[in-house]
Parts: structure tokens; C-alpha cells; sequence
């Protein structure tokens, strides 16, 4: 176990690099504020409901003292610690606010006129939203340095007590997480159509945000693996991270549909207006692709209790997923825009720059404390894990 | 009367870590066939003895698949074949609602398939007694030990060395498995009749039981929870509602309220008839896209009444008593674009007006498709002739001369000539 053996490779900085220099040629040219706004949006919104997402199995795990699980119980700590990345991503997003036509229709001049809106601007006004961003940030932080800094810790101190602690701490952290999660849904994606509402969409946002958690934990699992850095864990703890990725690719699906049958169902126009948004204009097409590659692919190569355990394969699935849930955000909030399917060098750029500084991150973060949580009592039962 | 051979010997335990460290010492002697008995799962088991993996999931998924297809395919011959009917002003073949129903049907087969699979492939029934059953050691068992048993495998098995083995493998207590089912031989000729008789009163009870049903139904109709929707949470006419405050059922629109996309329309129904033909007139083109959206809308809204055909045959039961008109009398041929827009608007006699549910396109487009019937119905020798010159028939006409796009383009240009 030597985590300095965690190198960037150099292809991360020049992904970045040409990312980040495309965005800035696009925004110049074009000057489409809005159109780069929407873009960051995106980003910001697939990597916070991941780091989220880790951060929440790290809870999980103490919330039902799940043994097997602590072998990899760093990978998703050193995961979350992608919440302080997103701050400045956060900040620079907070900017779409301003301007004279702002990506958020309710932060436009002209907003209060509007009755509805008008109605609503006691919850949607730039003053408050940041209050709430910055709230949100600060809870995640607190939860972050108690759950993830005080494990590290206990690798030092060897504290057993602090099992105890973190599962209480843990249930004070899921009963944060669900609010702040729908916080996350509804002010920076659902308040981009401010006149529509599902009360659903948080639980949406949830079930991709847990998707997407797990698989990034299977990445970082598989990688250190490859590296000899887990020594003992073996193929039943891999199958309980893709049995966990394949449940969660059903209930995406499940809360996706039930959302989209009710709207369906009543017809009202206020309701289907989004989705009116999203079936027009070349969209109608992604939705079905979002259908195929967020769940008929991932459901059916998942399936099998092989695929579950087997590292070529999970590993590609794992991509996969992180693939279909920057799909999800994308059909989340581009369609707002009204612009029919947008895809050039602006989205190219940012998915470049933002993939770029997510690895950068995640590997980073690899080295973070011992690759095992070491001073938990757990350790040896957890690695003794068989199905 | 000979005491039956010994068909096996099982051996206890006293905990999981004795009996998954005793496994391979007793296979590497490849005595007999081994299994192991658990008061409750020990992990590891299945891999040290060797089991192998079980088909029983491509069966489930196969049964899941299965009733996939089939719930797709009830929901889809009831709603839009058999008696299509318009539900909340969906189309017949209404995919999205049919979620729910695929979800629990393939949940359903799939569990079937789990639970029977499980009794035939592991269980094997019809497999009335297993040796163990018969057994001291199956009290322990199923208290807090573990077992190994070495069972025979073919013809032969050498008792003596199975004991040993077992013994040297740690364990404390060693028995001989007999069969149970001592008096009579087992003959393979009866497992067949235990089986089909098995199914057979599965079977039949099902009928029994759907039969009985049938006539509990029928003979008490306003029996609960059926009660042929007699109790519905609905007000009837001249009923207090008790929700809202003024009693009534019914709310009156606010003052100037105006339906989206509404434009007054200034023709009184019956009166005006004749005004509305001469004033109004068809914006829409007579193009495909149009006559599919105006079939739709026909067969939507209109076909209940005036027949698929528009010639007048109601879907509706005799107890609707109105005769719906037949669309292709001389009468109502001759009637302007504009007088059947007017009629589908405000409606005629106990015909209900369709102004507040279709928008103008709706209504415009279906009368294109209206004419488009009219003329289908009512081709001359003549027109047919001129019509069909070059044109070789490959497909059958149905029987209900819905023959799609060929005879409404066939119509199409024929209506543009004179
Ligand atoms: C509930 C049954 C019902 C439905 C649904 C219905 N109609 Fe009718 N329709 C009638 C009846 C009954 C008459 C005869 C009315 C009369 O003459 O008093 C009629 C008459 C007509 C006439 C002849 C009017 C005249 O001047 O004699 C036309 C044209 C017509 N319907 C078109 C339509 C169209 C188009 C639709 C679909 C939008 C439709 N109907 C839906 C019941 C229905």
C-alpha cells in the first residue's frame, strides 16, 4: 500500500486543458451566456449528485453496520471529498443568476410580472438561492469532516467507539441528505422551468445520484485492485457493488416512469409542458436513447450473477453508467433552454473539462489516508466477506 | 424380510468452520455424492462442495420475459382490438398506461417460475422422503449442527470407508442413512401418475374456482368489491357535495374565463346550419399528415356512434336509443366542409357537442376524413376505373374496406379531379 502510486496521468491535463480552452473560444465567439451557463449546470449537477452519492453510501454503510463493506469503505470517503471541488464549480454556476437574460427564467429582470412567478419569489430570488447553496454546501462539509475526517482519524488512534459515533451521525446525515438532495433538484434543475413542479424530482435526482456514486466507487475499487492496494478483496465484495448498481438502475427507472405516467396520465398542460420540452425538437429521440442507455443496457448486462463479479465487465459498466447519468442530467436541463438539441464544441468542450477535472480529482484523492480504513475493528470481518 | 441397504452415511459437525474444513478431505476420497446440511446458510458452502450453478435463473428470465409479452398483449388486444374504447382521450393502444400491469405480470411469472422451479429442480418433486428425514440425526440438524452425508452415486457405495472418512474428518457422530419408503419399491412408472395427478388437481381446482366465481358474479351482482361499479365516489345528479362550500357539484369557470386557445364562435347550433356551411371554410390542406391526425380524431370520438364506416352502425349497446345519422346519405354528402365543422362544434339533436373537447385542427381534420369515407363508400363504376388504371391489387380489401393509405390516397386524388 503506497498511495503516493497515484499519479494523474498526463492525458487528464490535456483533456482538461483542451476542454477548458474550447469552452472559452465557444463562449467568446458565440456569446452565448445562457448556452455556456446550461452546460456548467449540467456538470456541476452529475459531479455534486456523485460526490453526494459516495458520500451517502460512506453513511449507509455505519446507518446499517454493513461489514463487508469496510474493505472499500475509502474509496467512497476519498469520493466525497469531490464536495470541495464543487464549491468554486458551485460559485462560477451561482454567476448564471445574473445578467440581463440569466439561464434561470425567474432571476430575469422582467420575472415579477409574471403572476406565477411573481407568486413564487419569495422561494426563487437570487439572495435566497445562494443562501441555500451555501447552506447546503456548509451541511455537506460538516457531515464530510465528522464522517470521512473522523475515519481517517480512527486509522491513527484506532478509536473503537467511533463506529458508534458514525452511525449516529450517519442517521443525522441521511436526514439531511434527503432534503439537501431535493434541494439540489429543485432549485438548480427544476426552477430552469419555474412554472412546472413535480414533487418527485428529488427522489429522481436521488436514485441517480446514488447510480452514479456506486459506480464511481466501483471505479475507484477496481482501480486500486488492479494496483494490488486492496489486497482481500476478492469477487463477493465486487458482486455486492454490482448488485447495488443494478438495483439502482431499476429504481431510476422505476421513479422515472412514475413521474412520466402521472403527468401522462392527468395531461395537464402546466405538468406536461416538460415534457412537451423534452419530445420535440430532436429530443423525443434522446429520451428513448436516455431509456436504452440508462436502463435496458444496463439492466441486461447486469443481470447475470457473473456480470456482477467480473472486473472487465463491471468496469465497463461502471463508465457506462457514469456515462448515461451525465446523459440524464443533459436531458434534465439543456431541453429548458428551447433550443432543440444542442451539441457542439461548447458541450464537447465542457464534458472534456469537467471529466477531465473529476479524474483529476478522484485520483487525487486516492491518496488520501490508507487505502484500507485500517484502525476499524470491522476490517477483518469485512474481508472475510463470502457470499 | 431383509433389513434395505444403507443408501448413505451422514456425519455432524459441531460448527460451519468444522464442516466447510471437513469438505475437501471427504471429496478428495471421492466416495460417494456429498451434501451438507444447515440449520441455516453457511457462506462458502456451494463453493466447497462444488455445486454447480443453477439454470433456474435463465428459467425466471425467460418466465419474466414471458409475461412481459403477454400482459402487452392482453392490455393491448382488450384495449385497442377487442373493445377499443377511449380512456381519458388516450389513444386505443395507450403504451405508458401499460406499465404498471407488464411490471406485476412479469413480477408474477417470474416468482411462479421461482417457486415452481424450485420444488421440480431442487426439491424434485414428486420426491416423497428423503433418507434423511427418517434419520436421528435430522433433530440435530435442525437444532445447531452441521452434516455431511456421503450418498450413493450409481450402484455402489462403500459404507465402511465412508464412515471412516467422515471420521477422520473431524466429525463426532456418524449414522447410516436408510430409505424411507421401505415396504414398497419405488417403481418409476408411478412418479409420472403422482405428477400428472398433482397437476391435474391443480388444474382442475383452478377451473372449479373460476367457474364457481362466474356464477357468484352473476347470480349476485351487487356483490362486494365487483358490485358492477354500482358505488362509485361520484355525485349524482341533484347531489350536495359536501366538499365544497355551496353544496353544489359543479364549479362555475370565474368570470371571463376563456379556455386556452379558445375563438368565440358566433353560430348557434340548428339555426345557423346552413349560415356556418356557407361562411366557413376548411384552412387545412388535404394532405396525409392531415387525414391520418383527422382519422384518428374520427375514430376517437366519433366511431362509437356513427361506426368506424360512418355508416351510422353504433359500438355503443341498444341502450343508447338514439340512432346515430349515416354519414353517407345523399343529404349529408352535400352538406359544405364548413356545416360538418358546425355540427362536430355544436352538436345535433342528442348528438353532444364536440367544440369543447377537439381543438379547430381536430375538427377541421376530420372532416377531410369524412369526405375521405363519403367517397370510399360511395366510388362510381367509373371512378373506381380511373382510379385503379395501372394499378395492380396486391393486398386483400378487408372486410371492413379499412384498407389504409391506398384507399385514402386513392380517394385523395380522386376528389381533387372534378
Ligand atoms: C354519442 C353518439 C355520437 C357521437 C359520439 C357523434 N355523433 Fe354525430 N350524430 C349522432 C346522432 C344521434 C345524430 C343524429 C342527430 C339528429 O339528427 O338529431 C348525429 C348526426 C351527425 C351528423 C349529421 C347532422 C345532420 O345535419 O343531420 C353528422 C355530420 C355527424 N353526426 C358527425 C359526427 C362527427 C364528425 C362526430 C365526431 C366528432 C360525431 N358525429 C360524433 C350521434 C353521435
Amino acid at each position: 500500500m503506497r498511495p503516493s502510486e497515484t499519479r494523474v496521468p498526463g492525458w487528464v491535463f490535456m483533456m482538461g486543458g483542451v476542454g477548458l480552452v474550447g469552452m472559452a473560444l465557444a463562449l467568446v465567439v458565440t456569446g452565448d451566456v445562457q448556452r455556456f451557463f446550461a452546460n456548467w449546470i449540467v456538470w456541476l449537477v452529475v459531479l455534486l449528485t456523485l460526490g453526494l452519492g459516495a458520500l451517502f453510501m460512506v453513511a449507509l454503510e455505519h446507518v446499517v453496520a454493513a461489514r463487508w463493506s469496510v474493505p472499500l469503505r475509502r474509496v467512497p470517503e476519498r469520493l466525497a471529498s469531490l464536495l470541495l471541488l464543487l464549491v468554486p464549480i458551485a460559485g462560477i454556476g451561482l454567476l448564471a443568476l445574473l445578467g440581463s437574460r440569466p439561464l434561470y427564467p425567474w432571476a430575469a429582470p422582467g420575472a415579477l410580472e409574471d403572476k406565477i412567478l411573481a407568486g413564487k419569489a419569495a422561494w426563487l430570488n437570487p439572495g435566497f438561492f445562494t443562501l441555500r447553496v451555501a447552506l447546503c454546501f456548509l451541511l455537506w462539509w460538516v457531515f464530510y469532516a465528522v464522517l470521512v475526517k473522523g475515519s481517517l482519524r480512527q486509522d491513527e488512534g484506532r478509536d473503537a467507539a467511533f463506529a458508534r459515533r458514525a452511525r449516529r451521525h450517519s442517521v443525522l446525515f441521511l436526514l439531511v441528505y434527503a432534503p439537501t438532495i431535493t434541494l439540489v433538484a429543485f432549485d438548480w434543475v427544476m426552477s430552469l422551468e419555474p412554472k412546472w413542479r413535480s414533487t418527485i424530482f428529488g427522489v429522481y435526482l436521488f436514485s441517480g445520484s446514488v447510480w452514479s456514486g456506486l459506480a464511481a466507487i466501483t471505479l475507484g475499487v477496481l482501480y486500486l485492485k488492479k494496483q494490488g492496494r486492496l489486497p482481500g478483496v476478492g469477487p463477493d465484495h465486487l458482486y455486492n457493488l454490482g448488485g447495488l448498481m443494478f438495483a439502482f438502475t431499476c429504481f431510476w427507472t422505476y421513479i422515472a416512469i412514475s413521474q412520466f405516467l402521472l403527468m401522462w396520465y392527468a395531461n395537464l398542460p402546466e405538468e406536461v409542458i416538460w415534457f412537451a420540452h423534452r419530445s420535440r425538437d430532436g429530443w423525443g429521440m434522446v429520451a428513448i436513447l436516455l431509456a436504452v442507455v440508462h436502463f435496458a443496457v444496463p439492466f441486461f448486462a447486469l443481470l447475470s450473477r457473473d456480470a456482477k463479479s467480473d472486473e472487465r465487465r463491471l468496469s465497463f459498466m461502471a463508465k457506462w453508467i457514469l456515462g448515461a447519468h451525465a446523459l440524464d442530467i443533459y436531458f434534465l436541463v439543456m431541453p429548458s433552454l428551447e433550443r432543440g438539441v444542442l451539441l457542439g464544441v461548447m458541450e464537447i468542450s465542457a464534458a472534456l473539462f469537467f471529466i477531465a477535472a473529476g479524474v483529476y480529482w478522484a485520483a487525487r484523492s486516492m491518496r488520501m489516508g490508507a487505502d484500507m480504513p485500517t484502525g476499524d475493528p470491522n476490517l477483518a470481518e469485512g474481508l472475510e466477506f463470502h457470499l | 424380510m431383509t433389513s434395505p441397504a444403507a443408501v448413505g452415511v451422514v456425519g455432524l459437525f459441531d460448527s460451519p468452520e468444522a464442516l466447510l474444513a471437513a469438505i475437501p478431505r471427504v471429496k478428495a476420497r471421492n466416495l460417494g455424492a456429498l451434501n451438507a446440511y444447515t440449520p441455516y446458510p453457511v457462506h462458502g458452502l456451494e463453493r466447497a462442495l462444488g455445486i454447480p450453478r443453477s439454470p433456474l435463473g435463465y428459467l425466471v428470465l425467460a418466465a419474466g420475459l414471458f409475461g412481459v409479452l403477454v400482459a402487452i398483449a392482453l392490455q393491448g388486444w382488450t384495449n385497442a382490438i377487442d373493445y377499443p374504447q377511449v380512456i381519458g382521450g388516450k389513444p386505443f393502444f395507450a403504451w405508458p398506461a401499460y406499465f404498471p400491469i407488464i411490471f406485476e405480470v412479469m413480477v408474477l411469472l417470474s416468482a411462479f417460475a421461482t417457486f415452481l422451479g424450485m420444488l421440480g429442480l431442487f426439491n424434485r418433486l414428486p420426491y416423497l422422503g428423503h433418507p434423511l428425514l427418517a434419520s436421528d440425526a435430522i433433530a440435530e440438524i435442525t437444532r445447531d449442527r452441521f452434516a455431511l452425508s456421503i450418498e450413493k452415486r450409481g450402484e455402489h457405495l462403500d459404507l465402511h470407508a465412508a464412515e471412516q472418512a467422515l471420521l477422520t474428518a473431524g466429525s463426532h457422530s456418524v449414522e447410516f442413512l436408510f430409505p424411507t419408503v421401505v415396504v414398497k419399491e419405488k417403481k418409476p412408472e408411478d412418479l409420472p401418475f403422482a405428477a400428472f395427478a398433482t397437476i391435474s388437481l391443480i388444474v382442475l381446482s383452478a377451473i372449479l374456482a373460476g367457474w364457481a366465481w362466474h356464477w357468484v358474479i352473476k347470480l349476485f351482482p351487487e356483490l362486494p368489491p365487483m358490485a358492477h361499479m354500482l358505488a362509485q365516489p361520484r355525485l349524482d345528479p341533484q347531489e350536495e357535495s359536501l366538499f365544497f362550500m355551496d353544496g353544489r357539484a359543479m364549479r362555475t369557470p370565474p368570470a371571463g374565463t376563456i379556455a386556452r386557445g379558445h375563438r368565440p364562435y358566433p353560430f348557434q347550433p340548428d339555426r345557423d346550419d346552413e349560415k356556418a356551411g356557407r361562411l366557413l371554410a376548411n384552412p387545412l390542406p388535404q394532405s396525409e399528415k392531415v387525414l391520418v391526425h383527422g382519422r384518428q380524431v374520427y375514430e376517437t370520438n366519433c366511431a362509437v356512434c356513427h361506426g368506424l364506416l360512418g355508416d351510422g352502425k353504433k359500438m355503443l349497446s341498444d341502450k343508447y336509443m338514439a340512432q346515430p345519422a349515416n354519414l353517407h346519405t345523399a343529404r349529408i354528402r352535400q352538406y359544405p366542409d364548413g356545416r360538418l365543422f358546425h355540427v362536430m362544434t355544436v352538436g345535433k339533436g342528442t348528438m353532444p357537442a364536440y367544440g369543447p373537447f377537439l381543438s379547430e385542427d381536430d375538427r377541421w381534420s376530420a372532416v377531410h376524413y369524412l369526405r375521405v369515407l363519403q367517397q370510399s363508400q360511395n366510388a362510381t363504376e367509373e371512378q373506381l376505373a380511373a382510379a385503379s388504371k395501372g394499378l395492380v391489387f396486391e393486398e386483400k380489401i378487408s372486410p371492413f374496406g379499412r384498407n389504409d393509405r391506398d384507399v385514402s390516397g386513392r380517394n385523395d386524388s380522386q376528389e381533387k379531379k372534378p
